[in-house]
């Protein structure tokens, strides 16, 4: 089964991954926020560079950045489907009754570029340290103790529990179960997914169970084992200057 | 000898209304290996539960549990640093992205100093052979490698008393073999409560019979684990070894 391993790629050696996880996240997070903040194509199309390049700095095979991109294509074909025929004004074609706005299609492309560069960005600052570095630079980063460890037990048991639905279906085929278009398939499917439901609950419970046998108090404590270097600060000042740019650039563009 | 456990006349009932304990006495002493036999249902974890005060607090339940001179109430939320509990299922018990934070986990919330924790991390991880695991992830270890990290994350907390439930179900011979010699490298005090009678025989010096939350019997493991008849009449089967013995194969 295919899992979702944002952190395959975290062993490589690149600028990207000797970065300071904290001030990593921070100037990237700056970064995606001037590419989502993007007002015009120009601009966005620069920013969409931008991100290719920092993929491209970061090692990360580009098959792999593709192989995660996928859902957002299909997000972004959706808007380029509904926005040309919806958004009113200019006319550039006509089919019957259907007509294609010039604004539809650039508001489309925008949204398209956007997306694209900002969930790129993210294999440079995510995909590029392990995903525990990710999470204790969170939590130094002050992000509420509550949601660090909302993602770390979804990022852990996610592939726990993808374990115990491919073990279900694998059970319930061996009993002769083939999925197809019918009331039967809708049910079965459903109550699988209830014992999923319901095995996960049980197993929160044991997990807090374990947790608080070993002195958990509802505050997960990670060891500070960062280090900050000059160049940490000055990749930052890099990135940040782009950002910074970019969000510029889309006043003067 | 200093005694370790003490449970006086426990008895635990689940909220659903299952009677799971029934008048539970024994003693433990320091140093003590015990396993703690029976078939499914008998009552075996949740008797091991008691040891660390976590059960539903719906239960009803009556008697005492005296761990290390001090008494321990359903439900304590005080840490237990000197009793280590591993949990049947280690999925349960690595519950962090990485090996080294699980195993960090107990000491880090004993407020041990970095320097202090790393040590620990290091001594607990080389006693059950997973020297430079650490940066692993629970996910991508064998089932073998998760029952040993799930060792090492109580061993960090340096317990005097460990308590395991089931540390061999579903792992291959040598696993299991890998395992059992762990257990005999540790000189704590052990409860160990499981089927494998063969398990029990190499690593326990007691061994009690439990049945419908009642003690059956409690004795030298040997002695226990030779009555055929007792073991057949509450579920279980004799030691292989010593079925073969006793047949002067
Ligand atoms: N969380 C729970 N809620 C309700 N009843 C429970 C719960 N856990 C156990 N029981 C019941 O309590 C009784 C004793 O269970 P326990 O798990 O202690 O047995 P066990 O000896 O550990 O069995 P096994 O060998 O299967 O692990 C059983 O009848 C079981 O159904
Ligand atoms: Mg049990």
């Amino acid at each position: 089964m295919h899992l979702p391993e944002i952190d395959k790629y975290a062993h490589l050696d690149s600028p990207l991954h000797s970065w300071d996880p904290r001030v990593k996240i921070v100037s990237l997070f700056c970064l995606i926020l001037s590419m989502v903040l993007a007002s015009n194509l120009l601009v966005a199309g620069l920013g969409l560079m931008l991100a290719v390049a920092l993929v491209f700095l970061s090692r990360i095979p580009f098959g792999f950045v593709f192989l995660h991109l996928r859902w957002v294509m299909l997000f972004v074909l959706l808007f380029f489907i509904i926005m040309p025929l919806t958004v009113s004004g200019e006319e550039i074609a006509r089919f019957h009754f259907l007509s294609i706005s010039r604004r539809g299609l650039e508001l489309a492309s925008l949204i398209g570029l956007r997306a694209f560069s900002a969930v790129l960005l993210v294999f440079p600052m995510i995909g590029t340290m392990k995903f525990s570095s990710t999470t204790a630079a969170l939590q130094r980063l002050k992000l509420p103790n509550k949601l660090v460890q909302m993602i770390i037990f979804t990022y852990r048991y996610i592939f726990v529990a993808l374990d115990e639905m491919g073990r279900m279906f694998m059970a319930a085929r061996a009993r002769g179960f083939r999925s197809g278009t019918n009331l039967h398939t809708l049910k079965t499917v459903g109550n699988l997914i209830g014992m999923l439901f319901v095995r996960s609950y049980e197993r929160t419970e044991h997990i807090h169970r374990a947790m608080v046998s070993r002195g958990y108090d509802g505050t997960l404590r990670v060891l500070d084992e960062f280090a900050l270097a000059k160049k940490d600060f000055l990749k930052a000042a890099l990135v940040v200057a782009l950002a910074l740019g970019l969000y510029f650039a889309g006043w003067t563009l | 000898m200093k005694e370790a456990v003490r449970i006086e006349n426990l008895h635990y009932t689940y909220p659903e209304g299952t009677q799971a304990l029934k008048g539970i006495s024994l003693r433990i002493y320091e140093g003590e290996s015990v396993g703690i036999i029976g078939p499914n249902g008998a009552g075996k974890s949740t008797l091991l539960l008691h040891l660390n005060g976590i059960l539903p607090a719906a239960g009803q339940g009556e008697g005492r549990v005296v761990a290390l001179g001090e008494e321990i109430r359903r439900n304590d939320k005080r840490i237990r640093s000197d009793i280590g509990f591993v949990f049947e299922d280690p999925d349960e018990q690595l519950f962090m992205p990485r090996v080294f934070d699980d195993v960090a986990f107990g000491p880090l919330n004993m407020g041990l100093s970095g320097e202090e924790v790393k040590a620990r991390v290091k001594d607990a991880l080389r006693a059950v052979n997973l020297a430079g695991f650490e940066e692993r992830s629970p996910h991508h270890l064998s089932a073998g490698e998760k029952r040993a990290a799930a060792i090492a994350t109580v061993l960090s907390m340096r317990p005097q008393i460990l308590v395991i439930d089931e540390p061999a179900s579903d792992l291959d011979p040598r696993s299991r073999r890998n395992i059992i010699h762990l257990l005999n490298t540790f000189r704590m005090t052990k409860m160990i409560a499981t089927h494998d009678l063969d398990m029990v025989l190499e690593v326990a010096t007691r061994c009690i019979l439990l049945d419908e939350g009642k003690v059956i019997k409690d004795g030298p493991g040997e002695e226990v684990l030779k009555n055929r008849e007792l073991l057949e009449a509450h579920g279980l089967e004799m030691p292989l070894s010593l079925l073969l013995r006793s047949q002067n194969f």
